[in-house]
């Protein structure tokens, strides 16, 4: 059994990632190893399928009425180019009365600004990683697994 | 005596397009929106597997490519610039949500790994016509299966061509991180679609 | 060699998990708890050799019935009381949990990494409810063992009497 390792240099070779000289070491290798072969073999064959059967979808729309929403939204940003910066404009005079040093503001692009967010510069506060969440009520357990 | 020229849009070429809507011709960009709609929702679809959702960042997608238009300097396909604005836009929106699904505890076996951690070599049977359509819609239907992190990498490096460092800087992780959803996305959609098969053979 | 097998864990790098759970008769007052944090590692295989792992007991093993390993071999066990107003930094091997009581009824799980340098850094928040681990249920934070592909990491914290 391969470790991940090694697992994700096939991958890697696959995907043409690998730096030349490593290609070749591969390359070299793979006659003498058929899981490596196997693997190989299922990495590109999976590539193809996927790839060669991309999903599509049309827009649930008709053509007018997905350009003038369109249309509408471009004219609607038009003028609150100006209020974004004065939004804008006041916080940078907020940020040396907090004696933040680093200030990062998200302003939505939306009509109606939907989010700020002022982060301060220093110490990374959270660090989110992905999990999926499993729960059982009979069991009494609660799992967070961590991607 | 001026003479109005009355351009045949559906006809030209997406760079004509592109460079008249550039000068403010908006007839031009909405034949552009017309030309590769689908597209642009299809790949906003494929992120949020939300049809709301898709529509709502597929039109975004477009006000931002009106606003930024003068920017494309053909480096790419327009459609590929476009692309890559409504994935920009779906990454920031599944940032965001930092969605937590709450599943079943019976789920995580199998998301855990409780299948074989082998990549089986996923058999095709290369048909034709409904055949083409059915498998299709069964990827489709297994790439709904992965999580949001394992489904962004997988369309960004399989359908945008992405290369690892591109991905790790687009989703805001390590190469390392990027190859080891990658591998595990992959294989959890060939389990999924030799599972599918299997299904459709009984 | 130890420094070896642990690395081998991989998830300990990353983070360590961690279950919280509190069996019912719990500690001297209705307020105060007292937990065991447990790193556990999920494998098909058997211990590695020269080294004292003891297998997950019963309960905990009845927890985690639905994941598909054979053995559960725990890593490292920690007690610790916490009250009302409680805070507590608990380190476990490569990782660090801190818990600390809110004043809505929950008990907040921050989970850091440590490297080899002893730096610290956060990777996962979260909360549970105080009364559902009073009441016996389990929190458990689990991953793939990054290094050892078939394995996986659980910190399994539980309350105890």
């Amino acid at each position: 059994m391969k470790n991940t390792e090694q697992l994700l240099d096939l991958q890697a070779y696959v995907d043409g990632e690998l730096s030349e000289e490593r290609r070749r070491q591969v390359e070299a290798a793979l006659p003498a190893d058929l899981d490596a072969q196997e693997l190989v073999a299922g990495l590109r064959q999976l590539g193809t399928l996927i790839r060669a059967h991309e999903p599509e979808a049309k827009v649930p729309a008709s053509r007018e009425f997905y350009w003038n929403q369109i249309r509408r939204q471009i004219e609607a940003e038009q003028p609150k180019a100006p209020a974004a910066s004065v939004a804008l404009g006041w916080l940078r005079w907020l940020i040396p009365a907090l004696g933040v040093a680093a200030v990062a503001v998200v302003v939505s692009t939306r009509p109606v600004p939907r989010e700020i967010t002022l982060a301060g510069g220093g110490d990374v506060t959270d660090v989110d990683v992905s999990s999926t969440v499993f729960r059982s009520e009979s069991d009494g357990v609660t799992v967070h697994w961590i991607q | 005596m001026p003479v109005s020229v009355k351009h045949d849009y559906p006809s030209e070429a997406d760079e004509t397009l592109v460079k008249w809507a550039q000068q403010g011709d908006t007839e031009a960009f909405e034949q552009l929106v017309f030309r590769h709609r689908d597209k642009i929702y299809a790949r906003a679809l494929m992120m949020m597997r939300n049809e709301d959702q898709a529509l709502e960042y597929s039109q975004e997608a477009w006000v931002k490519a009106w606003q930024r238009l003068v920017q494309f300097q053909g480096e790419s396909s327009f459609a590929t610039w476009v692309t890559r604005i409504v994935i920009n836009l779906c990454l920031d929106q599944l940032r965001r949500q930092k969605r937590v699904r709450t599943e079943s505890i019976e789920a995580m076996d199998e998301e855990s790994g409780g299948v074989e951690r082998q990549l089986p070599a996923p058999e095709t049977n290369p048909t034709a016509g409904l055949e083409q359509d059915e498998l299709r819609r069964r990827i489709d239907e297994a790439l709904g299966k992965l999580t949001d992190a394992h489904r962004t990498v997988v369309v960004l490096h399989e359908f945008e061509g992405l290369e690892y460092k591109e991905i790790a800087k687009r989703v805001g992780i390590s190469i390392g991180t990027v190859m080891s959803r990658l591998f595990y996305a992959r294989r959890r959609l060939a389990f999924l679609l030799q599972s599918l098969k299997r299904e459709r053979s009984e | 060699m130890k420094r070896l097998w642990i690395n081998r864990l991989g998830f300990l790098r990353v983070g360590c998990v961690l279950v919280l759970g509190a069996l019912t008769p719990l500690a001297s007052s209705a307020s105060d708890l007292r937990l065991r944090l447990e790193l556990a590692w999920g494998t098909d295989g058997t211990a590695p050799e020269g080294k004292n792992l003891r297998e997950l007991d019963a309960k905990g093993r009845e927890k985690l019935r639905h994941f598909r390993w054979k053995n559960y071999w725990v890593v490292k066990s920690t007690q610790i009381e916490l009250d009302s107003k409680g805070a507590q930094k608990v380190p476990l091997d490569r990782c660090q949990v801190d818990l600390k009581t809110t004043s809505d009824g929950h008990l907040e799980v921050r989970l850091h990494s440590v490297n080899d340098a002893k730096e610290v850094k956060l990777v996962k928040t979260l909360q549970h409810s105080l009364e559902a681990l009073k009441r016996g249920e389990f929190l458990i934070i689990a991953g793939d063992d990054k290094e050892k592909w078939n394995d996986a990491w659980f910190v399994i914290i539980r309350g105890e009497p």
